[in-house]
């Protein structure tokens, strides 16, 4: 059985004014977000602007909002979104990024910040809660989608803040070093009144993060660790094993 | 398909560059749909601060009134007595539990204690500040 949806689009074209377009889509309930875009896109209007790769959360490149929250359009269903039967969809691009067109945004400032943390592209991922750690090595669970910057109340009126992935980043390269200097020298770019001291601890970005991240968990983490080698350092104590402090990097309990 | 111009939004190349409508940016601090409670903490903190604040500048003023005598205080102190007085106060106190208690939550979670917890310690704040204001409430109303 189909729903009949209306469903707004934010149309960001240059040099033109912002209008939403309204569309109605006939879909099944069942079916994603994304699936909604396509069809308006195939079916409606070859001009909207969006971005998506594998269609299963793994390339984070489909990130928009929609009804208010940041999602995954590939993995999101309609039903769970529009709740109801000629419901309405209202979908826009991420906040706190340019944006470049319709549903699209620039990911640079994103990108610049994982570069800066050295993040690596692959590497070990985090234990999945429950799972022991020696059974996995996979990509990194960060898949750059940018939905915790856009949450985050703090790059939203804060340019010099690193943000929730950055700080996520910093946190996976100091704990995939053993070079204590590099760790150390980690630790430094992020104790700064822009780096970890700037959260507002809202856990927006933990909530919706698709992949289990938990950047906010990072983030407090990253300032335990700061804390306690500010504490040594006022101490006269030699740092050696500031990087992980018997640090447990389950994702923070939802 | 309709289409429908945003009045807010001028001819830009960027128009959601970062930091280009900084009002729509602050009024998303306060925004409350769509978020999850940590948000609502968040959100909660920031409204009761700023009462909190206009609070202590009006109890400022209110002391002033003892540079005008005995009479102007005695005068006070019977306007406080009244009805919307007490409710004021019943609010200003769920203000300050309020405030006061997520503020202990977000020190401790924010110097990495009890991080993974901190859902649960949202919930027990709420929980205990509940119980003191109905305390505090019944306390005012009936002193």
């Amino acid at each position: 059985m189909s729903w009949t949806i209306n469903v707004t689009i934010e149309r960001h074209i240059v040099a033109r004014p912002v209008t939403t377009d309204r569309y109605t889509v006939e879909i099944e309930p069942h079916r994603n977000i994304l699936d909604v875009i396509e069809k308006i896109w195939a079916e409606q209007d070859r001009t909207l602007t969006f971005r998506h790769g594998c269609h299963h959360a793994s390339c984070g490149s489909c990130a928009i909002v929609a009804n208010g929250r940041e999602v995954l359009p590939c993995i999101v269903h309609v039903e769970d979104t529009v709740k109801k039967d000629g419901g309405t969809l209202a979908l826009g691009p991420l906040r706190n990024f340019p944006v470049i067109a319709d549903l699209v945004v620039d990911m640079e400032p994103l990108f610049a910040v994982m570069e800066k943390a050295g993040m690596p592209i692959v590497g070990p991922a985090d234990p999945l809660p429950g799972q022991p750690e020696d059974d996995y090595n996979a990509f990194e669970n960060c898949i750059e989608c940018g939905i915790c910057m856009s949450a985050c109340p703090v790059v939203a009126t804060d340019s010099e803040y690193m943000g929730p992935a950055g700080l996520a980043a910093v946190y996976q390269s100091i704990n995939h070093t053993a070079d204590a200097s590099e760790r150390s020298r980690l630790l430094d770019m992020v104790d700064t009144p822009s780096g970890i001291w700037r959260c507002h601890v809202a856990y927006e970005c933990s909530e919706l993060c698709p992949s289990n991240v938990d950047p906010a968990g990072k983030i407090m983490t990253l300032r335990r660790m700061a804390t306690f080698r500010r504490i040594r350092r006022l101490l006269g104590i030699k740092e050696k094993k500031e990087a992980t402090h018997g640090i447990d990097t389950t994702p923070v309990k939802q | 398909m309709a289409s429908t111009q945003h009045p807010s939004n001028s001819s830009k190349a960027y128009p959601g560059h970062v930091g280009s409508r900084p009002r729509q940016q602050m009024l998303r601090w306060v925004d409350p749909r769509h978020k999850s409670a940590g948000y609502l903490g968040f959100i909660f903190n920031r409204v009761a601060g700023i009462g909190l604040v206009l609070y202590l500048y009006m109890h400022l003023i209110v002391l002033s009134t003892l540079t005008r005598g005995p009479e102007a205080w005695d005068g006070f102190v019977a306007f406080a007595k009244s009805p919307l007085i007490l409710a004021m106060d019943i609010v200003l106190l769920a203000g300050l539990l309020g405030h006061g208690l997520n503020g202990l939550r977000v020190a401790l979670v924010g110097s990495g204690i009890a991080v993974k917890q901190q859902r649960t310690l949202l919930n027990g704040v709420l929980v205990l500040a509940g119980v003191l204001l109905l305390i505090g409430g019944a306390l005012i109303l009936v002193l």
